[in-house]
């Protein structure tokens, strides 16, 4: 398991990813980066089977709103074995940052 | 403020339209609501046109001022208006703004939008523009994506059925069955619907409207200059529009479109009306789980109940709470820069006592649009005088 930068407000406490160099919900400047745990559970999620241009070949894949324990939420890729289906609120864990973004997979 | 008319409406037929390219489109509805208005062409003293893709569709850019000209009209400012999916509901808003300031006496308002010369997956990617490259359509996530995601939790959160979401597309194809613009002119039934592919689990293909071509327009005038054309003028009495965050890991609750909320809140507001004094509505049903969440959003039931309110027919032609008479979205087709100024055409025809699909005796009516995942909302209601 890899664990999960995200970014915190230093005035609102807020957490946030990716960093846009304010705070997003008090406009503070002042961020530093934290480590979270990069568990959390499944908010809900989808399978794409007709997906944009740029994508063909890719499908099908799965994309995910996860909420991190630490009560960050995050839209992700999510890897599924085959012949297992995924649940609303079941644990998942961070894997890795891959070229389309944040991956997750089932714990 | 002065108060806002809808003196004429225009809307051409939707769905794959050969040969007709995007300018023309949108000058067959403009010309159809200035003749519907009886204003002629040097009465026009601004114009608004929602369009969203036709850049990467057609390659057309500087849409407005191009409609404007092929119609006749000269001088006038000319604005192209882009909000995704609500582009036309933000145009009716720009034009009753204009004309309420007393900044002008008549405005033409359109939306248009040509999809069908384009490849499925070149749609798809460009419709995938209104949400957040940076963040959520980077991992390849699609609008029927975003709307799979929200329908899973919708079923999650209120108990929300499969077969209840499909009554949705079953009671708005058969809505458009009788609409002869409308895309889809055949009725399905719920077999059909749980049967398609799928698309976007638990999405499936006729969860989905069709790609169309299509454009719409409404003429608006002052409502004290309004008896000058016509002895049955309609008022736009409330205008709500509102944002909301554009990606789905930013929304409190994915089942509640905050701008939708926001928009109606300001529209019944203003309108002086509360959910239960609307007769007939049009929704934005971009997938048959978006009507449900709209019928909740805009107040009609209460969260989570949007579900079972279609299956027990109360948003039927017959119901108490009429949605989508002209077949909605799903049926009528979505070319997505015309939608907003299409449901507008719709509770003109319904306030004016001609529709297809007539509600008895219908005084006030609803509009909601909805573009993005909840990025941005128009709501406007109409009553006849």
């Amino acid at each position: 398991m890899a664990s999960f930068t995200a970014y915190q407000c230093d005035t609102c406490k807020s957490l946030s990813s990716p960093p846009h160099g304010f705070c997003g919900r008090c406009g503070a400047r002042s961020l530093r980066s934290v480590t979270l745990s990069g568990r959390g559970t499944l908010l809900s999620f989808t399978t794409i089977r007709v997906p944009p241009a740029r994508f063909k070949g890719q499908e099908p894949y799965d994309v995910a709103v996860i909420d991190l324990e630490e009560g960050l939420r995050v839209t992700a890729r999510l890897k599924v074995p085959v012949r297992r289906e995924a649940t609303i609120g079941e644990g998942v864990v961070f894997e890795g940052l891959v070229e389309e973004g944040p991956l997750f997979r089932l714990v | 403020m002065r108060g806002v008319s809808v003196i004429g409406i225009g809307c051409t037929r939707f769905g794959k339209q050969n040969g007709i390219g995007i300018i023309d489109l949108a000058v067959q509805a403009c010309r159809e609501a200035l003749d519907d208005a009886r204003v002629p062409n040097e009465r026009v003293q601004a114009f608004y046109l929602g369009n969203f893709v036709s850049e990467a569709l057609v390659h057309q850019g500087s849409l407005a001022p191009m409609v404007a000209y092929r119609l006749g009209l000269r001088t006038i400012p000319c604005t192209k208006v882009e909000g995704a999916c609500a582009s036309s509901g933000i145009a009716f808003r720009h034009g009753v703004l204009m004309v309420a300031s007393g900044l002008c006496d008549i405005v033409l308002t359109a939306g248009a939008e040509k999809m069908t010369s384009s490849e499925i997956t070149t749609v798809t990617e460009a419709l995938a523009s209104a949400g957040d490259a940076e963040t959520e359509m980077r991992l390849g996530l699609t609008f029927p994506g975003a709307f799979g995601i929200i329908m899973r939790r919708h079923m999650h959160q209120h108990g929300t059925t499969r077969e209840q979401v499909a009554m949705v597309s079953v009671k708005n194809r058969l809505n458009g069955s009788t609409n002869p613009k409308a895309h889809f002119q055949k009725p399905i039934t719920m077999d059909d619907v749980l049967g398609s592919r799928l698309i976007c689990d638990p999405l499936r293909l006729y969860d989905c409207p069709p790609i169309s071509d299509g454009a719409a327009a409404a003429v608006l005038c002052a409502a004290d200059v309004a008896e000058e054309f016509t002895d049955r003028p309609i008022e736009v009495i409330g205008s709500g529009h509102a944002m909301g965050p554009g990606t789905l890991f930013e929304m409190a609750d994915l089942t509640t479109f905050e701008a939708t909320v926001s928009a109606a809140r300001e529209a019944y507001r203003m309108a002086g009306v509360s959910p239960g004094d609307i007769d007939v509505a049009e929704v934005h049903d971009c997938f048959s789980i978006a009507e449900i969440a709209a019928t909740e959003d805009l107040g009609f039931v209460e969260k989570g109940r949007g579900g079972g309110a279609v299956l027990e027919g109360l948003t039927a032609l017959a119901g108490p709470i009429p949605i989508n008479p002209s077949g909605g979205l799903l049926s009528k087709g979505h070319p997505v820069g015309a939608t907003g100024l299409a449901q507008i055409y719709e509770i003109v025809r319904q306030l004016r006592g001609e529709a297809m699909n007539q509600v008895k005796d219908a005084e006030i009516g609803l509009a909601h649009n909805l573009g993005g995942t909840g990025a941005v909302s128009t709501v406007h209601i109409l009553k006849r005088r």
